[in-house]
């Protein structure tokens, strides 16, 4: 079985390389800019001035690096799953001798996989800096903020991908409908820290999000279409 | 002798269009079998049913045995599927294609994948998307072949492809399924490649099958006799004439009878009999005699 994620994450990773490591490097690009801001003001107005902004206005002033993600979960949802649906590959890829929902979970699995390394990578450099410039209280707002924020992006890419993978259109644009009101959810509030006492929600959310995949693919097997 | 698909009863609408009711078909082991239809028919929607993307609203379809609705996906191994215009993953090499397959497959032989890939003379690194719909369909044969599959189900294996292909194609897989004692269901709008290829034939029409029986057989039993008339519009009806059709004063009929019933049949309506001759038919002049032209 180990061979077989490993063709299953080979065949993913030649769809969405191209995708994954530009969108990293521009999310890296972006999240160093937004970093680079405590340097500027923490070097030429001192740190006293950048804590008075970031607590008495309540923010983190990195807001704008909170796109980049969502971004990013939308393009791998697209390049991952777009090709199967083309000349209806997915039948190629559903005929495999693994049952197909299992197939469905280890093409996701790769996209999640991808995403919480990404993740966990832009979150370390965020807290790596943070850790440098503010005490405990502020770094842990900045961590409960960027969870929130991937979360809601990894949430973006399993709810894309189930749109992708819908084989009609009626479905497939209320499944739209639903997941952009799913998705406006995380940018009601841009209070840092917002959205720390619903965290456990949003992991309900985004494991129900998988799972919903499941339906579109097994519409796909039963030839449910236009 | 073990039936390798089953099909008992099938009965399929799109929205409230028939299809087909109570449609039933059995492929025997080791048979090469070709599904023959006008366009509409129910030929891909047989396919679909027969691949486990189609759950038809009626009957049931079998294949080793095994209910295609809830078999066991290890079975899978044994089925070898070409999708219809050689359906593959375009955005992978050759290389990258066998190295994706082979994990999935015990009997994975890569040799003979990388020699038919020899053939089409194309580097191994080269993407699917840059060849030739001839060459992706070699590609495809290829896959299928390293798989070892016991069946082949193939949808319009001579979609795209020019006579040069199309010939290699089915001289490969027949040689391949006659040497292994392979089984292989497919189907094809070009008839002359069907005759070259399969041992029987399912015949369609809309809503039901019209015949399934050997080439052989076939030939033997279904008849087209030629005659002249000087009636430019004459209904020859029976229930035992298949078709009938007129080009000015001469008319061609199709029947499973022989020149003697036929004889008798002209003599009946008052028709001169004396310039009737049987006519030798290709599997393209059955399939046209038995659905007729549109």
């Amino acid at each position: 079985m180990n061979h077989i994620y490993k063709a299953v994450f080979f065949k993913e990773w030649i769809k969405t390389k191209i995708v994954f490591l530009l969108f990293s490097l521009l999310s890296l690009v972006a999240l160093i800019y937004n970093l680079a801001i405590w340097y500027r003001i923490a070097t030429f107005k001192g740190a006293s001035h950048l804590w008075e902004i970031v607590i008495g206005k309540d923010t983190l002033l990195i807001q704008s690096y909170q796109y980049l993600p969502y971004i990013m979960a939308i393009a791998m949802a697209i390049f991952q799953f777009m090709p199967e649906m083309r000349e209806r590959r997915l039948k190629l890829t559903l005929h495999l001798p693994v049952g197909h929902n299992k197939m469905a979970s280890m093409m996701v699995l790769y996209g999640i996989s991808m995403f919480v390394a990404y993740s966990i990578v832009m979150l370390a450099i965020a807290l790596l800096v943070a850790n440098y410039y503010f005490p405990f209280e502020i770094t842990a707002r900045l961590l409960s903020t960027f969870v929130t924020w991937h979360l809601g992006a990894l949430t973006t890419y399993l709810l894309t991908s189930r749109i992708v993978l819908e084989g009609t259109r009626r479905y497939a644009i209320t499944h739209l409908l639903v997941s952009a009101l799913i998705v406006s959810l995380f940018f009601q509030s841009s209070t840092p820290g917002a959205y720390s006492c619903f965290l456990p929600w949003i992991v309900v959310l985004c494991a129900a999000s998988a799972g919903w995949i499941l339906f579109s693919i097994d519409r796909f097997k039963r030839g449910v279409r236009d | 002798m073990e039936n390798i698909i089953e099909c008992n009863n099938l009965t399929h609408y799109y929205g409230s269009r028939k299809i087909y009711e109570d449609l039933s078909f059995t492929v025997p082991k080791g048979k090469i079998l070709g599904l023959l239809g006008k366009n509409g028919t129910g030929k891909t929607t047989t396919i679909n049913i027969l691949s486990g993307y189609l759950k038809p609203k009626a009957g049931e379809c079998k294949i080793f045995g095994e209910d295609i609705t809830t078999m066991d996906p290890i079975v899978k191994r044994r089925i070898g599927l070409l999708l219809e215009g050689h359906v593959q993953y375009t955005f992978m090499s050759i290389e990258q294609l066998e190295k994706f397959y082979a994990p999935f497959y015990p009997n994975w032989n890569r040799d003979v994948y990388y020699e038919l890939m020899r053939k089409l003379k194309v580097a191994p690194n080269q993407k699917i998307s840059n060849m030739s719909c001839g060459q992706r369909s070699q590609v495809a044969l290829g896959i299928i072949l390293a798989q070892n599959p016991e069946l082949l189900i193939l949808d319009d294996f001579s979609l795209g492809l020019d006579p040069g292909y199309r010939r290699l194609f089915i001289d490969i897989l027949r040689e391949y399924a006659v040497a292994e004692g392979k089984t292989i269901f497919v189907t094809s709008h070009i008839i002359q490649d069907m005759e070259r290829f399969v041992d029987e034939c399912i015949i369609m029409d809309y809503g039901r099958i019209l015949v399934q029986d050997s080439l052989d057989s076939l030939y033997n039993n279904f008849k087209c006799f030629e005659f002249s008339t000087e009636n430019p519009q004459l209904e020859l009806q029976d229930n035992l004439i298949i078709n009938s059709e007129q080009i000015r004063n001469h008319v061609r009929t199709y029947t499973f009878q022989d020149e003697a019933y036929v004889k008798d049949l002209l003599n009946k309506r008052g028709l001169a009999s004396d310039s009737l001759r049987r006519v030798d038919m290709s599997l393209e002049d059955i399939f046209i005699g038995l659905t007729g032209k549109y």
